[in-house]
């Protein structure tokens, strides 16, 4: 017999501080599993087009994956859901730690913000008592300060923290959240959203318990998965090396971004990466999200001189961001960049993207070369993007400027600087050169958040690895499909991985499991979901929920905007690899239309202009449950 | 051979999976409740230390009750808490060198091995928990290796200890 599945949401007005609480109907599990998917439907009906992303009318939703609480190995995932100040469109970030796991404890799936308190607020939740508490003195801390002043203030023992740090206050548009100090809710302002609101933090304690239907059998599948963690090497690279082994790989591939998309490759490049990190002493293992035995999060030291420090990470894209694409390979100052993005709480990417964009403006003469002051603003000065990253933060002179994100200060900069502004719909591009990698670029163009690898990570199409090789062939037929340069297959390869991303969201496992390094696949999904819920379904069913989730989202950027695009940024559509082995390459618009065609055609959108029919909508289950949905029709 | 679970504290991540499957095992379902294993976590330093019963052969925990509750259990050479003599006094708790006995709800909970099949030390990946023949080696590398850890943190986060 199955469980009755139903989701708790805590949603609490801050403009007249009152909590109400809503259960969902078993429904919404069978449509959406969870999470993501939930926010989805959430964010749909409840945010009307057109509202100010900063207003009183957008909602902030923070909702822990169905999984987490019980040991589904890396269940511990959290998804922030909100409109966009970056972007104006669907948003959906996110982060490990432990704040969802100490959430679902507390015996809430979910807590959604709206409105905007009169004061600066927190939010302390102890099991079913919600209170909204005074935040005045925490207003302007850091994030490790907030942290530790809430663990001062309410005991240690079990509590986790969401928080903001001033970037989020001062309403940097790619502000984060951070739980448990050092993990990023990073992409999209949604740091921005929650400073809107004049909410602080959410700190979270509970002492319930989660029960699963059949011990045994999750025992079981815990060791299948523990068997394929251990044959594969994606994830001992992650143990070992976090993300940041992937610099070296990039770099010696000649795929690594490098002076804002200028070049693809760096010298002394390798002085970025895992190896060099971890055999020179600054970075060591460390900390795994709840129930995570891949462990990729890894803490650094600086031991002393000017960029003393210690913080969480780096992970690839902030050594790509900070490091590579402003031409720094003193992994000090990026270390040093890193720590400042944490505790002001500053998105990584966006940070370095937005710097890059400066450093090239002035190198185009397009702005005056004293518009940062005294800022030496040339490629590789690591005093120059640590001076940087706080003048952001706090909206400091050009700080200002960049706080709004590369979109609107390529308008601001005015000329023909929207040519080196490496973006799309206002969100800088995640650390991935698109034009070597095809699959990514039809990923990252039909990504409703924006260029970034975090609504489908297609990496199987370098075939680097046993398990991606094995994919590509049971997907697509052949291993012969594993060729990053090559266009045929690729949206069969990234219609998979959006659906398994989704999926992989809503139940709260984190992608680098399910997608990257391929150790949990969906048999091994329906065996957890019998496991812990009694569930029975299909591989065909399952992967329903996960399309169903990506067919909402993009319905909320086509009622937001009817001529919303599939596009990626204009230098990699127009400028080709200046460079090495794939010196010439770019992503034309033809060879994205072809792909985009085909997508549309696998997706059941219209062919033209890639929109939902009434057949897709239908046969998803979306006519008739997602209010107005029909509008975009 | 005695056996005893000791924990490496270079390899601990924090995942908590081996508070789950403890409370599990105990009380039937996943919590933070009934587990015999707790992490002392300080996230902003990047520390995680399991706290479990070693059981140690000083055992001021037996010496200390006031009511005997922890009595010896052949089967396995180590102590164990009469869950109904244990008055949750909390005597135990503050002598324990390890943090390895913690009073929840009323009484002393520590860990007695499973019976002899440890399923925290299962479910470890990371390979933190280790279950080993008790032998005078075995201990003193364990301390060695403990005391390496502590000063090895002590100076990553040397001066950083008012800004973290």
């Amino acid at each position: 017999m199955a469980r009755e599945i139903e989701f708790k949401i805590a949603d609490v007005n801050l403009s007249n501080h009152s909590i109400r609480i809503r259960t969902t109907s078993r429904k919404d599990f069978d449509l959406y599993l969870g999470s993501r998917g939930l926010n989805a439907k959430i964010l749909f009906e409840e945010v009307p087009p057109g509202i100010d992303p900063l207003g009183e009318h957008n909602l902030l939703i923070l909702s822990a994956g169905t999984f987490v609480g019980v040991p589904v190995p890396t269940a511990g995932q959290l998804t922030i859901t909100a409109k966009s100040p970056a972007t104006g469109l669907y948003f959906k970030s996110n982060t490990g730690g432990a704040w969802a796991r100490a959430l679902k404890r507390a015996g809430w799936d979910a807590v959604m913000l709206s409105g905007i308190s009169p004061e600066p607020v927190y939010l302390y939740i102890e099991d079913s008592q919600i209170s909204i508490r005074d935040a005045s003195s925490l207003w302007g801390k850091s994030v490790r300060e907030t942290t530790r002043e809430l663990h001062r203030q309410l005991g240690s023992r079990g509590l986790d923290v969401a928080v903001i740090g001033p970037a989020g206050e001062n309403l940097v548009v790619f502000a984060t959240i951070m739980t448990s100090n050092y993990h990023a809710a990073g992409r999209g302002g949604m740091g921005a959203v929650m400073g809107s609101k004049r909410v602080k933090a959410i700190a979270v304690r509970g002492s319930g318990s989660h029960g699963v239907e059949n011990q045994e059998a999750l025992q079981s599948e815990i060791v299948k998965v523990f068997e394929r963690i251990q044959r594969s090497k994606k994830a001992e690279l992650y143990l070992r090396y976090g993300t940041a082994a992937t610099i070296e790989y990039a770099n010696e591939s000649w795929d690594l971004p490098v002076n804002n998309f200028q070049k693809s490759h760096i010298d002394q490049g390798f002085n970025l990466g895992g190896t060099y990190l971890v055999n020179n002493g600054y970075m060591r293992n460390g900390g795994a999200c709840s129930a995570c035995p891949i462990s990729c999060h890894k803490f650094s030291t600086v031991r002393s001189g000017k960029y003393q420090g210690f913080s969480g990470g780096p992970e690839y894209e902030t050594l790509a961001a900070l490091g590579a694409g402003c031409g720094i390979i003193d992994v000090e100052a990026v270390l040093k960049g890193n720590e400042l993005c944490n505790d002001l709480g500053l998105d990584t990417i966006s940070t370095g993207g937005v710097i890059q964009f400066l450093i090239e403006s002035v190198e185009r003469g397009a702005v005056p070369k004293d518009i940062g002051g005294g800022l030496d603003l040339r490629w590789g000065n690591g005093d120059t993007l640590v001076s940087l990253i706080d003048s952001i933060a706090y909206r400091i002179g050009v700080g200002d400027i960049l706080a709004k994100g590369t979109r609107q200060a390529a308008q601001e900069v005015g000329g023909e600087s929207w040519k080196w502004a490496v973006q799309a719909h206002g969100l800088e591009q995640s650390r991935v050169d698109t034009r070597t990698s095809k699959a990514y670029a039809l990923a990252f163009a039909v990504n409703p958040r924006g260029p970034d690898h975090l609504h489908a990570q297609p990496i199987a199409e370098f075939g680097y690895f046993p398990e991606s090789r094995r994919l590509v062939e049971r997907l697509l037929g052949s291993e012969k499909y594993c060729d990053p340069m090559a266009t045929d297959k690729k949206p069969e390869l990234v219609r998979w991985h959006e659906d398994m991303f989704a999926i992989t969201d809503s139940l709260g496992i984190c992608s680098f499991a399910t997608t990257t390094s391929y150790v949990i696949d969906e048999s091994s999904i329906l065996n957890f979901l019998w496991a812990t819920f009694g569930i029975e379904i299909s591989q065909e069913e399952l992967l329903k929920k996960g399309q169903r989730t990506v067919v909402l989202e993009r319905c909320f950027n086509l009622r937001e905007n009817p001529n919303h695009q599939d596009i990626l940024p204009w230098r990699l559509m127009n400028e080709p690899v200046e460079g090495g082995p794939f010196k010439g390459e770019k992503n034309s618009v033809e060879e994205l239309r072809e792909m985009l065609s085909r997508y549309y055609e696998l997706q059941g959108y219209d062919l033209v202009r890639g929109r939902p029919t009434r057949k897709l909508l239908s046969s998803l289950g979306l006519l008739g449950n997602v209010q107005g949905i029909e509008q975009v029709l | 051979m005695d056996k005893t679970i000791l924990v490496d504290l270079t390899k601990c991540t924090g995942c908590d999976m081996c508070v789950d499957v403890c409370s599990a095992e105990k009380t039937g379902s996943y919590s933070e409740k009934g587990t015999r294993i707790q992490i002392d976590k300080d996230e902003a330093r990047g520390t995680f230390y399991p706290l479990i019963c070693e059981q140690c052969r000083e055992h001021p925990c037996v010496d200390t009750c006031p009511v005997q509750a922890i009595c010896y259990d052949a089967e396995l050479s180590i102590f164990r808490v009469d869950a109904e003599s244990c008055s949750g006094c909390r005597a135990c708790e503050r002598v324990c060198p390890y943090k390895g006995i913690f009073v929840s709800d009323g009484v002393a909970l520590k860990c007695d091995l499973c019976g002899g099949e440890p399923r925290c030390v299962k479910i470890c990946y990371p390979g933190a928990l280790r279950y080993v023949d008790v032998s005078k080696e075995a201990i003193l590398a364990d301390l060695e290796h403990k005391l390496t850890k502590l000063k090895k943190i002590r100076d990553d986060t040397h001066g950083q200890g008012d800004r973290i």
